[in-house]
């Protein structure tokens, strides 16, 4: 299971959450919403507690707080560390400014708000069926 | 005399197998991630003489006027290092600060090292 992204019948059973280097507002802004959603891991950055959670926690949604770090060098670490896993990864900071990067479509984009709905929302499966389906 | 504390923030797993074990040879020491609880439990209730802040991944410019701002009050040596070597001391009890030349244990002990000198009062002739 390191290192792996997991089968699509164990992510119906529960999505599988990890925060990274959080400062204390972002925590507590966030925690709940994502607790809600499925099983929140939330590690510091840099570390080993991180390094463990990249290779053996195989996130389904990892958000990553940049507030104080150096967006340059730890975007494509945090890219590089999770391009097996596959998960979608999502920065944000205390300033509001946030983007996604769904690495299993190979997609990303601007988030325009990092609201823990907006987040949320990044993961949730659509509820919508296709009329007649 | 209370023993001397060193701080080690948010080191990156290298930097902390570099440091830790030869430092707590010389004086206590305590980790914390930053951010988060254990860095404002730790910047508010311990009395560091060192605090050693690992930039590797950080913004510095975001990320030193914060920890000035909180360790202001304290005057410890903050020295702020990354894995690329680069090394910068701020010496909040005396006011100096500059970039270390070598970046090792015993140059970090010597920014907070005791005078091994007394002063002796004058012989009269």
């Amino acid at each position: 299971m390191l290192g792996q992204r997991r089968p699509r019948d164990a992510r119906r059973r529960g999505r599988r959450l990890l925060l990274v280097g959080p400062t204390v507002a972002t925590t507590r802004a966030l925690e709940a919403a994502l607790t809600a959603i499925g099983e929140l891991l939330v590690v510091p950055f840099p570390g080993a507690a991180f390094d463990r959670a990249a290779t053996g926690y195989a996130a389904d949604l990892v958000v990553v707080d940049v507030t104080y770090l150096d967006e340059a060098r730890v975007r494509p670490l945090i890219m590089h560390r999770f391009e097996t896993i596959r998960p979608m990864v999502v920065f944000v900071s205390e300033t509001g400014e946030g983007w996604w990067h769904d690495l299993q479509a190979g997609t990303s984009g601007r988030m325009t708000a990092t609201d823990p709905e907006s987040i949320c929302a990044l993961v949730t499966a659509p509820t919508l069926r296709v009329a007649g389906s | 005399m209370r023993p001397r504390l060193a701080l080690l923030v948010g080191l990156t797993p290298m930097m902390t197998r570099t440091l830790e074990g030869p430092l707590a040879l010389c004086m206590d020491v305590a980790a914390v991630a930053f951010p988060g609880d254990a860095f404002e439990a730790a910047a508010a209730e311990l009395q560091p003489c060192l605090v050693v802040v690992d930039v590797t991944y950080l913004d510095e410019a975001r990320v030193r006027p914060l920890m000035i701002d909180r360790f202001s009050r304290k005057g410890p040596v903050l020295v702020f290092v990354s894995e690329s070597g680069r090394a910068w001391s701020d010496d909040l009890d005396s006011g100096c600060s500059g970039p270390m030349e070598t970046f090792t244990v015993a140059a970090l002990l010597a920014l907070v090292a005791r005078p091994a000198l007394t002063l002796v009062s004058a012989r009269p002739a």
